[in-house]
């Protein structure tokens, strides 16, 4: 099943969203289905709970979505990640900021479905980040890497961007052949460089240090980062009284994360891109994901942009994933504009579950959602009760 | 011996909207500021700097004249007597107000009535001369000032001014602290929630028929929260304030106060239990009325049923109080909240499904569109589920299994409905060991939502604790 919704994203990638695609997306849904609903012991279980089976469904939205919770605690998968005899090759794990580390979700995933996270993150990382080509840029990670934080998905993500997308502005120079050809011998060039260690102290001062070496430089810069650590950054630069005017094309990927220090507001980060940074808020994307998913959501702001579209923000998803916003008391899609939870279907989970029920809250808006906060954990109460707090969640 | 008094009759039959029911009353009940847009004849709130000073003059003289002229018995028949009216179907401001509160608290009419039914039920002329005989150690001390230390004299009173800020999950809170201001000579300014700020306001004007001085003494307010400088005001002007309210709303109001010592009720836990010698098709009905009852959104809500014996007296008791809900379904149709409170419910189900999916022995009943949910489980810790009708089923082995569970609560309990006949040997021993735990109210399955009036939330004595020996100095 893997290979079959590998090639679905490869040709997804190299040839974007139509309708035969989405057709096909369907029809390669019911199998994904069929097949979780065959391989995890749990999901079927839930599915018979829920008396739905594979030959009823006629769409992805009928699929019974596993609430991301439930992976609190081992799929018990009798599929491809557990059937072979090597381990799984990365278990993630939530940051646990939403409900306390002892509430951690955890996600085992194979080497093959590594490999097609690989290919799902960074693919449309690019396609949603990157859609001028600027071509190689420096690459500042202000968050987990893989190096410092293995059981992170964000973290992964960030290492292979970096990998993929950067060109150290310390090492300003034409790539030579060696590198091209990667020779026996030659240590390998690190592509981008980060400013957080394995303990999560962000060291303000190299970033500062590097962002004024990449102002001035003449190749785009590229920060990947959390709310807290680019607020944290823009703090240290309006108390050193420094406005650095990065090159243009520089650009900020913002993945949320707003506990843990103090996070600026969409708006005020987005103000303070281009105070401290002049980098436009176009060029700002938030992105949306989560430990449970192998695919991430961008802001559409900078793809509209580029396609010449003049649309609300949203956050969308790639052609491998379908998003719906459901109403929590029937668990039924919602119209565009009104509040409810998030539901994704994710083929790149294929070896997992694809259909997720999250309890973030968003509503659908343009192509795709934009996403409020998410729902505490029932709040203690007594002759009292607090409804309205929403607090905004994060990836691993 | 007791003074008696004739039956008491408003001086007119109040009828809402009607100007003229508010004649002759304190200048702050002007019927020019009857809530039009309720209909309910009732004063507006005060919400200004302005109008609480005017209310709290009006409300000093007439404790003045309380002091002086109004006796315990007559404050207890006044205010049954409200109480009483209140208790009439077809009193026009309780139907226009049950209307009300059913819109803004998303509750079935009719759970509204069979709540105002309890609510007011409460305030009975025995009842309040029982709270009277059992927690004042001299009743005589509340009417006229007696012999104390030093050859002085001193009278029993209540702090001169007290503020309740109440929270809005279940309606009628603001009731029994008015009673008991009310009995303890206290000028008692009560802030109602957004949600539901009309029925303070509403009672007071139903007491201002029978007593203008008593429902002067009763200011209900009500300000946007963030307006500090009303509460500033209000925290300057009481002796004593009592929050009621989430742990975080509390917190936050307390750190502005710090100098002020004030009486916090907090979140609170409630549980179910059938012990062994007790049958279990007994208890589901009752346990389904408290369930449904103010969609569980109050601390008297059982949220985990502990059944002691064999597993299968518990999946018994899941199965039969399913039936029970379904039938209170038909009659108080669940009317869906927002959506946090939405998310937590179903945050709650989804759990539900995930521990029967990895639990055989694990199972659900549910209602209609998940009308109502039951969750048997083999091993359940207690902890606040989201009410709206979701309750935990689970087994105890024994009674050291069942104390066990409760020792390791999450939060602290309020109340045991124990499904056990109160005549029973057991009763006695089984109370004194939930009593031990901080337990404050063990009643039969079906009477946990409707708490007697001398009720001691969170330990605290109702009146006992407002009480204490005044001199006439202290008292001015």
């Amino acid at each position: 099943m893997i290979e079959t919704v590998s090639q679905f994203i490869d040709s997804c990638l190299a040839d974007g969203d139509s309708t035969e695609r989405r057709e096909h997306f369907e029809r390669l849904a019911l199998e994904v289905f069929a097949f979780q609903y065959e391989t995890v012991p749990l999901y079927r279980r839930l599915c018979d709970l829920r008396r739905v089976r594979p030959g009823k469904v006629t769409s992805w939205r009928e699929a019974p979505a596993l609430p991301a919770d439930a992976l609190k605690e081992d799929l018990d998968t009798d599929g491809p990640a557990r059937n072979c005899d090597a381990p799984p090759a990365r278990v993630f794990l939530s940051s646990g900021t939403t409900k306390g580390s002892e509430h951690r979700s955890r996600h085992s995933i194979s080497a093959r479905s590594l490999s097609l996270y690989r290919r799902s993150s960074l693919g449309h990382l690019r396609s949603m980040v990157l859609p001028d080509r600027p071509g190689p840029m420096a690459v500042l990670v202000l968050g987990p890497t893989a190096a410092t934080h293995p059981n992170s998905s964000l973290g992964h993500m960030f290492e292979w961007a970096g990998e993929e997308l950067g060109f150290s502005p310390q090492q300003e120079r034409e790539p030579t052949d060696a590198d091209r050809t990667g020779e026996i011998g030659q240590a390998p060039t690190p592509a981008f460089d980060a400013a957080f260690d394995a303990e999560g102290h962000l060291d303000l001062a190299a970033a500062v240090a590097w962002l004024e070496r990449a102002a001035a430089a003449t190749r785009p810069v590229l920060l990947l980062c959390l709310t807290t650590t680019i607020t944290a950054v823009f703090e240290e630069l309006r108390d050193r009284r420094l406005q650095l005017r990065l090159p243009a094309d520089s650009r900020i990927v913002d993945t949320g994360g707003r506990k843990g220090g103090r996070a600026l507001s969409r708006n005020g980060l987005l103000k303070a891109a281009w105070r401290f940074l002049h980098i436009p808020a176009y060029l700002c994307v938030t992105e949306y994901g989560m430990t449970e998913l192998l695919s991430q959501f961008y802001d559409d702001a900078l793809h509209s942009r580029w396609a010449g579209r003049l649309e609300p923000r949203s956050k969308v998803g790639p052609a491998w994933v379908r998003s719906v916003v459901v109403d929590p008391t029937t668990l039924t899609p919602l119209p565009p504009g009104q509040r409810g939870l998030l539901r994704h279907f994710d083929l790149a989970n294929c070896e997992s579950v694809s259909a997720i029920q999250t309890l973030d809250v968003g509503y659908g808006i343009g192509r795709g959602f934009e996403i409020i906060g998410r729902a505490p954990e029932a709040e203690t109460r007594g002759c009292s009760q607090l409804l309205s707090m929403i607090s905004t969640g994060s990836q691993s | 011996m007791k003074t008696q008094f004739p039956t008491l009759t408003p001086r007119t039959v109040p009828q809402f909207g009607d100007p003229a029911s508010h004649a002759g009353s304190p200048s702050h009940y002007d019927p020019a500021s009857t809530l039009a847009r309720t209909g309910l004849g009732a004063p507006a709130s005060v919400a200004t700097a302005a109008a609480l000073d005017q209310a709290m003059r009006e409300a000093v003289r007439a404790r003045a004249r309380v002091l002086d002229t109004v006796t315990t018995a007559e404050i207890i028949e006044i205010l049954s007597a409200a109480a009483n009216a209140w208790l009439q179907p077809h009193f026009a401001p309780r139907t226009r107000l049950i209307g009300l509160l059913a819109r803004d608290l998303r509750m079935p009419k009719g759970m509204l009535e069979k709540g105002f039914d309890a609510i007011f039920g409460a305030v009975r002329e025995d009842a309040l001369a029982n709270l009277v005989a059992t927690e004042v150690e001299d009743p005589g001390a509340l009417d006229r000032p007696v012999p104390f230390a030093n050859s002085r004299t001193a009278r029993l009173l209540g702090p001169r001014v007290l503020f309740h800020s109440l929270a809005g999950n279940v309606p009628g809170m603001s009731i029994p602290p008015i009673v008991a201001a009310l009995l303890s000579r206290s000028i008692c300014i009560v802030r109602d929630s957004d949600r539901q700020p009309h029925l303070t306001a509403a009672f007071t004007a139903t007491l201002a028929e029978y007593s203008r001085d008593l429902a002067a003494m009763v200011i209900p307010a009500s300000w946007r929260a963030g307006d500090m400088g009303m509460e500033k005001l209000v925290f300057e002007q009481a002796q004593r304030v009592e929050l009621t309210g989430s742990d975080s709303t509390m917190r936050s109001m307390v750190s502005r106060h710090p100098r002020r010592p004030i009486v916090t009720r907090g979140s609170r836990i409630s549980v179910g239990v059938v012990p062994r010698e007790s049958d279990t098709d007994q208890w589901k009905d009752g346990f389904a009325t408290d369930i449904v009852m103010y969609e569980g959104l109050g601390c008297l809500t059982p949220q985990v049923i502990y059944v002691e014996g064999p597993d299968r007296r518990a999946k018994r008791l899941a199965r039969l109080l399913g039936i029970a809900l379904s039938r209170l379904e038909a009659l108080y149709p669940r009317v869906p909240r927002d959506l946090p409170a939405e998310t937590r419910r179903r945050s709650f189900i989804d759990a539900a499904e995930i521990n029967c999916a990895r639990q055989r022995e694990s199972f659900l009943v549910r209602g209609r569109g998940d009308g109502f949910v039951v969750h048997y489980r083999s091993e359940a810790a207690l902890g606040v589920g989201p009410g709206l009708r979701c309750v935990v089923i689970a087994p105890v082995a024994d009674r050291n299994d069942l104390f066990e569970h409760l020792r390791r609560s999450q939060v602290p309990l309020a109340a045991v409905g124990l499904g056990l006949d109160t005549q029973a040997n057991a009763w006695a021993d089984l109370s004194a060991g939930f009593e031990d735990l901080g337990v404050t109210l063990v009643c039969e399955p079906g009477r946990m939502q409707a708490p007697p009036i001398e009720w001691a939330q969170d330990g605290r004595p109702r009146l006992a604790d407002l009480l204490e020996w005044r001199t006439v100095e202290e008292n001015a």
